[in-house]
């Protein structure tokens, strides 16, 4: 059922583990896009 | 167009209206920690809240602490709602035994949600299982809109606050929201729409014979015709009315059922109607009170509320006027208004909500970031689709969703002092704070941000497979289903041109990322505005100040909303909507 490569099962996939990793990615861009708005000051 | 429609128009901005300084006055207090009538009930739960979860509610942060913390915040709810959807066959409370989401919609739904966009690309009572609805999405939506009015708090303070370091502390502006302003009267909300008929239960759906059993046709796998015999049907039910009460006072917007608030689950009746788009302007109508009762210049907060009528009752007039003329293709068809018909043009829309109350609802759903529907944007004329669409594209100022209506206008308010400055030669001030390049700075940052991701997104779908692919219309049709894709997603309305089919890895994936930039890189900025106003020193007004309260201020911002607006989507609009307006009168529709 888990980590499985497609997801025709219905159950956890490598595809979760991407879509979570980009989750993560994208808040630590904005992260560090707040830290950049601070420096311009 | 009749005296009907325009009396109800009327009546429904004298309610906003009438709820305005109350609210107001009552999130103020909230916030400013003044004593309540709910104090006694709710103090000791908001206690008990920070001792359980070790926050310390004197501890006031920086900007930047603010913004990072609301962040990681929306980070970890959005991976919970993923989790969620994506084991919900497995959990409880999932009586039809619905299969777990699919990845890719799964990721959409947790960003849409997330963000307080509620963008659905899927069928709610066919995809969500009752856990997901209540403790996923219902708990999104409540906290989606606390964090919303909680930035608009944290930028107000940063406009009311004198050489300060810190503009509040999010947690407990989060609390204070959620304990005091929303859950109170959702509750009483909910009752109000179980009083109406709105449905509240866990049964397994229902299913009916039908009276008349129907026979269908549809193509088999092998392309051959096949006929069905329909003899039952299957009712949706569920836990509606609790989820309908924040779907519209938090401008969430997500349907429990597919057809949103034309469903006679979610809306039934006329009064429930006018109670959904009342509560949809409540909170942002109030928060202007907010906005001039904690900066003491209560004449600056009915300025901007003015402004936000002013395009209100733009929107409204040209929808109303669009939708009540009707198509001029169909000539050998009655579409005046009677006692016996709406009149107009009634595709897509409920005989029992008529043009009038279809035209308010979409323009009050879009000049807020609600994206809740009773009739279908798709269906609209073009002029009258147009309306929805620049709504969102001006930026969802027009009192807007909760909170982030509020913080989006006060950037074009940033704008317009900024302009009236240049104007006069005169370094622009803002309530007594001087406006420099950094507060202007950021404040384009937000704006073209958010341009720029509906720009850029539309313009890669129109040009790639798989934004083809979705449209139903071909022509400037299709090409306002694109942007209004984009659109509402980067805006965090949540609304559709529905003829797309937006539920394909390439729009999951591309929506999904336009809902988060819409939000936070958008926010960012407008918090480093408010961390840099509040360590600002307040000089009092001088001759050459341009003051924020009167007409004349009011004029100017609402130039300053349009122009911006036009300038950046104008011809986008060209080739769309109005293109397809055009056509239209030279007899070809899409």
């Amino acid at each position: 059922m888990f980590l499985t490569v497609t997801d025709t099962s219905g159950g956890i996939s490598l595809v979760d583990l991407a879509f979570v990793l980009a989750t993560l990615a994208f808040f630590a861009v904005a992260i560090a896009y707040l830290r950049g708005c601070e420096k311009l000051r | 167009m009749t005296a009907n429609g325009w009396l109800q128009i009327g009546l429904f901005l004298l309610v906003v209206f009438a709820l305005t300084k109350p609210l107001g006055v009552f999130m103020a207090k909230v916030f400013n920690r003044e004593k309540t009538f709910l104090d006694v009930a709710l103090r000791p739960i908001e206690r008990l809240i920070y001792r359980a979860t070790g926050v310390r509610e004197e501890h006031e942060m920086a900007w930047t602490e603010y913004g990072t913390t609301m962040l990681l915040f929306s980070a970890a709810s959005m991976l919970l709602l993923y989790l969620m959807e994506r084991t919900q066959h497995w959990l409880v409370f999932n009586p039809q035994k619905l299969a777990n989401v699919a990845p890719d919609l799964a990721w959409n739904t947790a960003a849409s949600f997330t963000t307080n966009t509620n963008w659905q690309a899927y069928t709610p009572e066919t995809t969500m299982s009752y856990l997901t609805q209540m403790a996923g999405l219902a708990y999104h939506n409540f906290a989606s809109a606390a964090v919303g009015i909680a930035l608009a708090i944290a930028i107000i303070r940063g406009v009311a606050r004198c050489e300060s370091k810190t503009i509040g502390n999010f947690w407990v502006d989060l609390t204070r929201c959620l304990l005091w302003v929303l859950l109170p009267a959702c509750m009483v909300i909910s009752l109000l729409m179980v009083s109406q008929g709105v449905v509240q239960n866990l049964k397994p759906y229902a299913t009916a014979k039908l009276i008349e059993p129907q026979s269908v046709q549809t193509t088999g796998a092998d392309g051959k015709t096949v006929t069905q015999s329909i003899s039952h049907q299957i009712i949706a039910l569920g836990p509606t009315a609790s989820q309908e009460a924040i779907k519209m006072f938090g401008t969430n917007g997500g349907g429990f059922f597919n057809a949103n608030s034309a469903h006679p689950y979610e809306n039934p009746t006329p009064f429930s109607n006018f109670l959904q788009i009342v509560l949809i302007f409540a909170i942002p109508s109030g928060l202007t009170y907010t906005l001039g009762r904690m900066t003491g210049s209560q004449r600056h907060g009915w300025a901007v509320w003015a402004a936000m009528v002013f395009l209100f009752l733009a929107g409204a007039t040209v929808a109303y006027w669009a939708e009540a003329r009707g198509n001029p293709q169909l000539t050998s068809v009655d579409q005046s208004p009677s006692a016996l018909q709406s009149g107009g043009n009634m595709e897509g829309k409920e005989v029992r909500f008529g043009i009038a109350n279809s035209a308010l609802f979409a323009t009050v759903t879009t000049d807020a970031s609600c994206g809740a529907v009773n009739s279908m944007h798709d269906s609209f004329t073009p002029l009258g689709g147009m309306v929805p669409l620049l709504n969102i594209m001006l930026g969802e100022v027009i009192f807007g969703g909760v909170g982030s209506g509020l913080y989006g206008m006060l950037v074009f308010v940033i704008l317009a002092v900024f302009i009236a400055g240049l104007m006069v030669g005169r370094t622009p001030e803002y309530l007594g704070k001087k406006i420099e390049a950094y507060d202007v700075k950021m404040a384009m940052l937000s704006i073209l941000f958010s341009s720029l991701t509906i720009l850029v997104f539309s313009g890669i779908a129109i040009v790639v497979k798989p934004g083809l692919v979705g449209i139903s219309n071909p022509g400037p049709h299709g090409l306002s289903q694109i942007l209004y894709a984009y659109t509402s997603a980067t805006g965090n309305n949540g609304s559709a041109f529905a003829g797309i089919s937006a539920n394909t890895p390439w729009y999951n994936a591309t929506t999904g990322v336009a809902t988060l930039v819409g939000r936070f890189f958008v926010v960012i900025p407008i918090l480093a505005i408010a961390g840099s106003l509040a360590r600002k020193k307040t000089s009092p007004p001088s001759a050459g100040t341009f003051p924020v309260t009167g007409p004349l201020f009011t004029t100017l911002l609402v130039s300053t909303i349009v122009i911006v607006g036009a300038l950046t989507f104008f011809p986008a609009l060209t080739l769309g909507p109005i293109l397809e307006h055009l056509l239209m009168f030279a007899g070809k529709v899409f």
